[in-house]
């Protein structure tokens, strides 16, 4: 009895309406609070079987060398904090899950929804507690794994160095970062973005 | 995947006309002036429709860092005192400021006979704007409204 296969690469990448070739980062450039900007791209399955892919994303940029070597502690993210992740997301795609057919490619478009400021009047952004509402204090959302943390260790660092007594009611603009994780495959192996 | 969201900046120079007394078959215009503070991005907005109130241009793009004209048309078809909300709306409706509209209407002015047909010229079909300021509104009366009309058609009475 004679045995033969065939060993073929399977691999799926995005690909930008632009060009460019593969891209493992995008950044939306600076938009209103409120306004919606879409990002087309395509996701390309390059190899002969169907690929199942999902999204996940993360709050906050990380080094994704690192994460791979951390300890198992460090990337645990409590249920509540998904949960909080999934419905304040600014930044998304769509679709999140799919299927993408041998040699096929389907759609996808990247979105940003920011969050309109909601102006707040009367003694309440007078308060200490001010530092804490959106816009009115620099809140960094750069390089958080748990946002509550982090966000108050900015704010501190933020009055430290004197950024915000310049005026206190100006509406400072806000910073958004997230990591998307997709992952394909029977086994789960991930391709970063 | 990165973004920078930003506040809109939007400054106007009033948030309140009063057009005065102005007579049916006239009207009135009065100028706000707007300013697209962001220094990057351009601004898309829109008035609200009321009724006896107008503005042009009703909606369109405030550039970066610009500073725009938007003309108020108070020109009623009735008799009354009116006082409406108009509201600018910027990013579709994201963000609302609104801004009164006061006039009131008495008498009947002077209707101006507008010339049509082929004699008409291209100036006969353009909108006759007059436009005051609030101390002009506030101490323009309808008898001197229907003063300057009538010295405008006899220029001996100047």
């Amino acid at each position: 009895m004679e045995v033969i296969a065939t060993c073929l690469d399977q691999s799926l990448s995005i690909v930008f309406n632009e060009g460019g070739g593969v891209k493992s980062s995008l950044n939306f450039g600076t938009v209103y609070m409120g306004e919606q900007r879409e990002y087309p791209a395509f996701l390309v399955n390059n190899g002969p079987q169907p690929a199942h892919f999902k999204f996940k994303f993360f709050k906050g940029l990380r080094n994704l060398e690192d994460e791979s070597s951390s300890n198992q502690q460090d990337n645990f993210i409590s249920p509540a904090e998904v949960g909080k992740e999934m419905t304040e997301r600014v930044l998304t795609v769509f679709p999140l899950s799919g299927v993408v057919l041998p040699y096929e490619k389907i759609p996808l478009e990247f979105i940003c929804r920011t969050k309109k400021h909601d102006h707040v009047t009367g003694f309440a952004d007078l308060s200490s507690d001010a530092v804490n509402k959106p816009g009115t204090a620099a809140i960094s959302e750069l390089g958080a794994a748990k946002s509550q943390g982090a966000s108050s260790n900015n704010v501190g660092a933020a009055l430290g160095s004197g950024k915000i007594t310049s005026n206190k009611f100006a509406i400072l603009p806000q910073d958004y970062a997230s990591l998307a994780v997709m992952t394909f495959g029977e086994n789960g192996e991930g391709v970063k973005h | 995947m990165m973004a920078r969201a930003v506040y809109p900046d939007l400054k106007i120079n009033k948030q309140y006309f009063n057009f005065g007394e102005v007579g049916q078959n006239d009207r009135r215009d009065m100028v706000l002036s707007v300013k697209n503070k962001n220094k990057d991005l351009a601004l898309d907005f829109s008035f609200t429709k009321v009724a006896h109130f107008k503005a042009t241009p009703g909606r369109g793009k405030l550039l970066a860092d610009c500073e725009h004209t938007i003309n108020f048309t108070f020109e009623p078809k009735s008799f009354g005192m009116f006082k409406q909300e108009i509201a600018i709306e910027i990013l579709n409706g994201v963000y609302r400021f609104p801004i009164i509209l006061e006039g009131n209407c008495r008498q009947i002015a002077l209707k101006e006979k507008t010339v049509r047909g082929p004699a008409a010229k291209t100036s006969d079909f353009e909108p006759n704007i007059t436009v005051i300021n609030d101390e002009e509104a506030a101490l323009t009366t309808l008898k001197e409204t229907m003063n300057r009309k009538a010295k405008k058609e006899d220029p001996a009475l100047a």
